[in-house]
């Protein structure tokens, strides 16, 4: 059994893993950073350290599905840095039965295949889980005017 | 590893690098008892601490170089050269093994015969004869490197708690922002009171992190040593004010370029013997280091009584190496020209040696410095020696910034890189040529950019718009950037950038605020590059504006210009319209003479006789008694605010006078009589055809 932390984006659910997850926070001020790259949504200050905030949206290519009013951050750790995603909404905790995981279908978009582990389907329906470092790999940012 | 023995190998480290030292200065007073007793009593510390840890390799290698020490000292004879070389040759032995030991936790394979062999000829050869082998007398007491009441702290502790002090400086200032404004007495002392606290702490754990910069500089003595043996020269190492302290980290960070200039001085700046007393001086070249503290920074010289450098020979290698026309050349005064040691690839030694030469480095030196916010300087006059001035912050892990404002976001810049502020008004005003900002500032043309284009931020303000500027002074280069405001200065703690971030380029690092807010700090020398490293500005096209319209008050300055020839020429400002920019085709021939077309209608053209035809020339405009002439030029240079005196013992037809600027000559152009030459001599001005 491995525990996944349900997040929603739209109409979509994801499965972030629970041991990576550090903090779940309402949405808060960003500060924007000029020249970065798209999916980056900006910094903010978690207790006097500074965290990179993911645009989940965007970086999933979700552009288009409406936001719901309850956006929160979803703080996560990777190697000692910390990031906030910025997701919709943040459910319970799955205790996730391995036997029943299914591999990431091959016709699935694929901007989301390098990002997901694997397919987990419930009752309510199908749960995407995402592999925290893949989905940190963020194309370098566009540079300095010159 | 052995406790124990990691330390020992700390120790030892230090104890070698005394014993270097101290070996380099008996070598220039070999007489000196008191400094043989130093190095014996030295020796035989680290050999007691050998035995006790049962190094019998290292211990039996120290306990040779004792006893020569210590034939030393009872012959009191003059150290001779070979004891002294030999000395060394068993310094760097024990350095070997050390290095092994620190590796692999034990002594490596092998026997220092050969060194104790030598070590025992050397002495013999310098006793004369045999004399009586004493008793060695023991120091009463082996001193201890580390006196009673110091401790050694492994760095990383320290990093910590400089970290966990700068969240502490960070969650104070975060109380006194929330506290502002209130008026509960007990609060406020309570909050004073930890306000005090947190800056003693914070200051003495940046004590701890500080280390005399004579730790940076205890192998040059013995590398100047080396260097002047390679290169038969007689070189003497000066080092003042080794005492003065600086941060660990930025200590470790200049270490790199200090040992570059002094290779450098050692090869290029100091002569051979041969040489300096063909030039009047003493054999023996003097290479002086010294530090020390002004304000936040640390000022370290290093200069030498040397050959100076040649501008020709800078002039020779800015050709060699295509790093500016000639015409560029023309017009660098001799500091300008020094300042291209710095530029990458540069070289001027004709013959790449061992020591330098290689067209590494300097620019190296330059960018290291400026990395952690400081500056390098040069300063030569042939035959008499060069002089590099560096400035470099106390610290980098809290800094003094001041917070900008740009498109409704805060920035902050490090105040060091900030030379002055400037609010524009009729004081200073944005000009442009073609479409690059500029302002006039003391008699300089500086090139300024604004801040939200460099960061792509949308600007919804007009240009008529107060606006300030930034001076920013980055190496060689000033530059203004244009920023909506300026916040207040604030004591900032400088984080590392967060990797997703680290290709934008333009950030130096992130900061936490007293309100918490997260803000990103503007790394100078990238805005450096955005500016485009432009250190002389040519116009391109069609000047929005005129530089200076009609004849006001101070209308009395001159627009500096290249056409042709050696000399520069002026034009007086307030006989200037517009510079514009024009390419071959549209110049034409009417009657012989050039004219182009300007709104609609001719006008003539003069050129300067010495001047070859270009693809694409700029044309001032000027006028006089309401009549135009274009003259056409290469490149404008500057403007001067104030006319300056004129030599009219050259004036003749169409020139005024021969003025000197910066030290140059300037021819001064009368535009009026060329205006009337041309508007007398031309055919009414019709449509062009074209």
């Amino acid at each position: 059994m491995s525990d996944f932390v349900a997040i929603r984006i739209g109409n979509q659910d994801f499965g972030v893993p629970v041991m990576q997850v550090r903090d779940v926070l309402r949405r808060r001020h960003l500060t924007p950073v000029p020249l970065a790259p798209r999916a980056i949504a900006g910094l903010l200050n978690l207790r006097g350290r500074i965290v990179t905030a993911i645009d989940l949206r965007t970086r999933l290519g979700l552009e288009l599905q409406t936001a719901e009013s309850d956006a929160a951050h979803v703080v996560v750790e990777d190697g000692s840095e910390l990031y906030a995603l910025v997701v919709d909404g943040v459910g319970d905790v799955l205790h996730v039965d391995e036997r029943r995981l299914e591999t990431v279908p091959p016709g699935l978009d694929p901007q989301w295949r390098t990002v997901a582990s694997a397919v987990y389907p419930t009752e309510t329906g199908l749960i995407v889980l995402l592999d925290i470092a893949r989905l940190l790999d963020i194309a370098p940012p566009r540079r300095a005017a010159s | 590893m052995d406790e124990l023995l990691r330390e020992f190998i700390a120790e030892t480290n230090e104890h070698l690098a005394i014993l270097e030292r101290d070996l380099v200065t008996l070598e220039q007073a070999p007489d000196d008892a008191h400094l043989v007793d130093d190095i014996f009593r030295n020796i035989h510390s680290i050999k007691g601490t050998c035995s006790f840890l049962g190094l019998k390799r290292l211990e039996s290698l120290l306990h040779a170089a004792e006893n020569a020490l210590g034939k030393l000292r009872d012959q009191a004879s003059p150290a001779a050269p070979a004891v002294t070389s030999t000395l060394f040759g068993a310094c760097d032995r024990a350095k070997t093994i050390v290095a092994a030991l620190a590796q692999d936790g034990h002594e490596p394979e092998g026997g220092d015969a050969d060194i104790v062999a030598r070590l025992e000829l050397t002495t013999r050869r310098s006793a004369m004869a045999e004399a009586p082998a004493r008793a060695m007398p023991q120091p009463a007491v082996a001193q201890p490197v580390a006196s009673a009441n110091t401790i050694r702290v492994n760095l990383d502790t320290i990093e910590r708690l400089m970290a966990e002090v700068s969240e502490l400086v960070l969650a104070r200032n975060q109380l006194m922002q929330m506290l502002r404004g209130r008026t509960d007495p007990e609060a406020t002392m309570a909050l004073q009171r930890l306000s005090q606290v947190t800056s003693d702490l914070q200051e003495s754990v940046m004590k701890t992190r500080m280390q005399p910069i004579g730790q940076a500089w205890t192998k040059l003595p013995r590398m100047i040593r080396d260097l002047a043996r390679d290169l038969g020269k007689k070189i003497e190492l000066k080092l003042e004010g080794s005492e003065t302290e600086l941060d660990r980290e930025v200590l470790d960070l200049v270490k790199a370029p200090f040992t570059h200039l002094m290779r450098n001085a050692a090869d290029h700046g100091i002569g051979t013997p041969a040489e300096r007393r063909r030039a009047g001086k003493s054999e023996t070249g003097v290479v002086t280091l010294s530090a020390r503290q002004e304000g936040s920074a640390v000022v370290i010289t290093l200069s030498d009584d040397g050959r100076g450098i040649d501008p020709e020979r800078i002039r020779a290698a800015i050709r060699r190496g295509g790093f500016a026309s000639d015409a560029e050349l023309r017009a660098m005064s001799e500091h300008q020209l020094l300042q291209f040691i710095f530029h990458p690839g540069f070289t001027t030694a004709a013959q790449v040696t061992n020591v330098s030469g290689r067209g590494v480095g300097l620019d190296v030196v330059r960018s290291n410095v400026e990395k952690i916010g400081g500056t390098v300087e040069v300063a030569s006059s042939l035959g008499r020696g060069t002089r590099f001035t560096i400035k470099i912050p106390l610290t980098l892990a809290i800094v003094p910034a001041l917070l900008l404002d740009c498109g409704g976001q805060r920035f902050a810049i490090p105040q060091t890189a900030v030379a002055e502020l400037v609010r524009t008004g009729p004081e200073h005003r944005i000009e442009w040529i073609h479409d690059a900002p500029v302002m006039r500032l003391r008699g300089s043309l500086l090139p300024l950019v604004a801040l939200s284009d460099v960061l792509r931020l949308d600007e919804s303000r007009s240009d008529e718009d107060e606006r300030l500027i930034a001076i920013i002074g980055y190496g060689a280069q000033r530059f203004g950037i244009m920023v909506d405001g300026v916040d207040d200065a604030e004591e900032i703690v400088v984080k590392s950038l967060p990797p997703l971030l680290r290709g934008t380029r333009v950030f130096a690092g992130s900061t936490i605020l007293g309100d918490g807010s997260v803000v990103l700090i503007l790394d100078p020398g990238a805005l450096a590059a955005a500016v485009g490293a432009v250190e002389s500005i040519e116009p391109v096209r069609a000047a929005a504006s005129p530089p200076r319209r009609g004849s006001d008050a101070r209308g009395d300055g001159l627009l500096l210009f290249r056409a042709g020839g050696e000399t520069p020429k002026a034009l007086r400002l307030a006989s200037l319209l517009r510079i514009e920019e024009i390419g071959p085709g549209q110049i034409e021939q009417i009657d012989g003479k050039r004219v182009t077309l300007y709104r609609g209608a001719a006008l003539p053209l003069h050129l300067f006789d010495d001047m070859p035809p270009e693809a694409r020339q700029l044309v001032l405009i000027a006028t006089h008694d309401g009549r135009m002439c274009g003259f056409l030029a290469d490149a404008v240079i500057d403007t001067i605010e104030e006319m300056p005196a004129l030599d009219g013992s050259l004036a003749g037809p169409g020139l005024l006078g021969v003025a000197t600027i910066a030290g140059r000559p300037v021819e001064i152009v009368d535009a009026a009589h060329y205006i009337k030459i041309a508007s007398t001599r031309l055919p009414v001005p019709e449509r062009s055809a074209a």
